[in-house]
């Protein structure tokens, strides 16, 4: 490694935002080594500048960057119900000027959120789940449960840096006797496979775990077989122990209990309010996207709400209808704008597909299904590589972003943005 | 041997989305073969797998009531029967119906129906140009 | 035993071992290598047991002095071998042990180009005299990426 040639940065290839990640750089400048970062961080730093890069378009035929936002500004000033969807991989900065664009054109505004993590952020961000940093967890946590989540595969290095084996203030004896990870989860993860209790429970099986967890924290059931779900009557009692002599407990919210819970989740408010009376308890979820944080805390700041919002004549409405998949299953969008986010590849196709029956504008750094069906695609600097700015980590702190790498060929999404809300 | 005139029997199962490290490393090219091939795949119990007679690599025919595709088969180290994974990708998402009230769609619980079949793995541009087209169509 | 079954059975003495069962007991503890059984290696009549041995013994000698072998094909660069390994945090309490990147080169197990590589592993406690059934970087691995041969 030539000292040289090495740059540390932040990762932003998933919510952890490791800070120790260094990159070095041959003479042309293309990255061509990392360290400490994971297969995840690896591949975006080395591949993701270089391969599928977006081109401006305007339905399919390339034109200028110039043409491409005069288009889209033409486009959002026509509409009478645009929606602007995405930002959960852009820069704090960029998503204070997308939500003030959302009220500049009295838009719907929305992100990946309201399909992942929101049920859970709507009780972080406003305060009413007791919550702690990843600091904190390092520092602290002698039980860490992994709720339907599987950091291994989606924010590798989490455990490693944070939730099981470093060492912390008061936990300095080490993984194998300090800490007491548990995995719940419907699968045998690679996660799973690591911690020291894993139960398997039944798709959807969520909500009966939680409702068996109330009543043996309670002492009203315990020893005998829990029913249906596959997990044995003493490893439960276990379970209902350990969580209860907890000194710091921390859990993971995953996309696998967010999703079995949907409108049942006041139940996990319970349970955590229940474990709180016997152990300090937190919840972090585990947020996908490495800004999603910093999009909901963005507009939860400017509305009231951190997702499926209106603006109408600086008023603010807030509902399910207002979420990417009512709107689109509706039809009711005139136009889109999607920022940073590929809905083609990640809602239901039937559904994202109607994006290709309206103007939609997409801001991407690479070619996507969106952008393929997009009548104006605008190409933007990568976040991370060659634009910076800061965002919150899944734990609400906030990191300085890097932009190690330059590309003048275009623009990053803020400037983009700032030239869209000029010309509206 | 099975007579080509004869239709493959079809097995129902439910498919649970999860995450795969090896595929989101390939996501800034979705068009790419690496993320195609980390991607159309779907993950069967082993029994499961014995009793359709399905090979660890073939491919399957995944059809749910809004699409169909073809997938890659792999055989879980775990035993999970009757449940089948998919990494979350456009495949995952074009067997899902669209969301209920509350904005989320189904992406733990999606119902299918499985065959073994010889024809292409279905492509990412294909299979976006195939729904585009019932799209402008209507 | 099955590399016993495949010498010689002559004890010979030429290793400097006095039996050649105690010559294969040494192979698995690296104190000697096949190569030091000149009779196998010479003599065509063992031609298809030399074989045999070099092929069973390739993956031991691939592993260098300690037997670690990174699959790094498995690897997911989570660097969970790297904060657990007690080498590690012995060495570099300010960074491996605390989660962070290493800080320095004293460090057995590091994390370049996303998947795990090794380097000092003199220093692994399976290693020299002393040597322990240290399993601290294979158990905490999510994919089964790290084995000892």
């Amino acid at each position: 490694m030539d000292a040289n040639n090495v740059a540390r940065v932040t990762c932003p290839a998933c919510a952890c935002l490791c800070r120790d990640v260094d990159l070095e750089f041959d003479d042309r400048g293309d990255i061509v080594h990392t360290y400490n970062a994971c297969r995840k961080g690896a591949a975006f730093f080395m591949g993701s500048y270089r391969e599928n890069r977006a081109l401006p378009k305007i339905e399919g035929k390339p034109v200028s960057i110039d043409d491409a936002v005069k288009s889209t500004v033409e486009i959002l000033s026509n509409a009478k119900n645009p929606v602007i969807f995405g930002l959960d991989t852009s820069s704090l900065e960029t998503q204070v000027l997308g939500v003030g664009l959302a009220r500049k054109l009295n838009a719907a505004i929305d992100d990946t959120s309201s399909l992942c993590q929101g049920l859970v952020l709507e009780r972080i961000i406003p305060g009413s789940m007791k919550t702690c940093t990843l600091d904190d967890v390092r520092d602290y946590s002698d039980v860490m449960v992994y709720w339907g989540s599987d950091p291994a595969n989606s924010h590798p290095r989490h455990m490693s840096k944070f939730s099981y084996f470093p060492r912390g203030k008061k936990r300095q004896k080490g993984w194998e006797t300090d800490r007491m990870p548990i995995c719940i989860d419907v699968r045998k993860s690679n996660t799973a496979g690591v911690c020291k209790k894993f139960y398997k429970i039944e798709p959807k099986g969520d909500e009966g775990l939680i409702n068996d967890l109330l009543l043996s924290l309670d002492g009203k059931i315990g020893g005998k077989e829990i029913g249906g779900k596959g997990i044995d009557g003493k490893e439960f009692a276990k379970l209902t122990n350990i969580l209860k002599k907890a000194e710091h407990c921390t859990i993971f919210s995953g996309l696998g209990l967010v999703y079995s819970l949907k409108n049942s989740i006041k139940l996990f408010d319970a349970l955590i309010e229940k474990l709180n009376e016997y152990a300090p308890t937190h919840v972090i979820p585990m947020v996908g996207h490495y800004n999603m944080r910093g999009m909901t805390q963005t507009l939860y700041d400017a509305s009231g709400y951190i997702n499926k919002v209106r603006f109408s004549d600086g008023e603010v409405d807030h509902g399910s209808q207002y979420s990417i998949t009512s709107t689109l299953q509706g039809k009711e969008a005139d136009a889109a704008l999607i920022i940073g986010a590929d809905p083609v590849s990640s809602i239901p196709l039937k559904t994202s597909i109607s994006l290709a029956g309206i103007p939609t504008i997409t801001i991407d750094a690479h070619e996507t299904p969106t952008t393929m069906i997009s009548r104006v695609v605008i190409p933007a600097a990568i976040t991370g590589i060659e634009a910076g700015g800061e965002a919150l980590r899944m734990d609400g702190v906030k990191h300085e972003l890097s932009a190690p790498r330059e590309n003048k060929e275009v623009l990053s999404d803020a400037e983009l943005l700032k030239r869209i809300l000029e010309g509206v | 041997m099975v007579s080509k005139f004869m239709i493959e029997p079809e097995y129902d199962v439910t498919v649970v989305t999860v995450r795969d490290i090896f595929q989101s490393m390939y996501a800034g090219d979705k068009f790419g073969a690496d993320y195609q091939n980390h991607s159309a795949v779907i993950i069967f119990d082993e029994s499961d797998m014995r009793k359709m007679s399905m090979a660890d690599g073939g491919r399957v025919k995944v059809k749910s009531s809004g699409c169909e595709v073809v997938l890659t088969a792999r055989k879980s180290e775990d035993a999970h029967p009757g449940i089948a994974f998919m990494p979350n990708s456009i495949y995952a998402n074009a067997l899902i119906e669209g969301a209920d009230d509350t904005g989320i769609p189904e992406y733990k619980q999606i119902g299918v129906t499985v065959s073994r079949t010889t024809n292409e793995l279905t492509g990412v541009r294909q299979l976006v140009e195939l729904q585009k087209n019932v799209e402008l169509h209507v | 035993m099955e590399i016993y079954q495949l010498l010689p059975k002559t004890n010979c003495k030429e290793c400097g071992e006095s039996t050649c069962m105690a010559f294969a007991v040494k192979i698995i503890s690296r104190e000697h290598g096949i190569k030091e059984c000149t009779p196998l290696m010479e003599d065509s009549k063992y031609a298809a047991e030399k074989n045999k041995l070099l092929e069973m013994l390739k993956p031991m000698e691939d592993a260098g002095e300690t037997g670690l072998i990174i699959h790094d094909d498995k690897c997911f660069g989570c660097g969970n071998c790297v904060v657990a390994c007690p080498v590690n945090v012995a060495n570099d309490p300010e960074g491996a042990a605390i989660g962070d990147g290493p800080s320095n080169d004293k460090v057995i197990l590091k994390v370049v180009d996303g998947v795990v590589v090794a380097q000092n592993v003199g220093e692994c406690r399976r290693f020299g005299k002393n040597r322990i059934l240290c399993n601290a970087c294979i158990d905490p691995c999510p994919s089964g990426a790290i084995e000892f041969v």
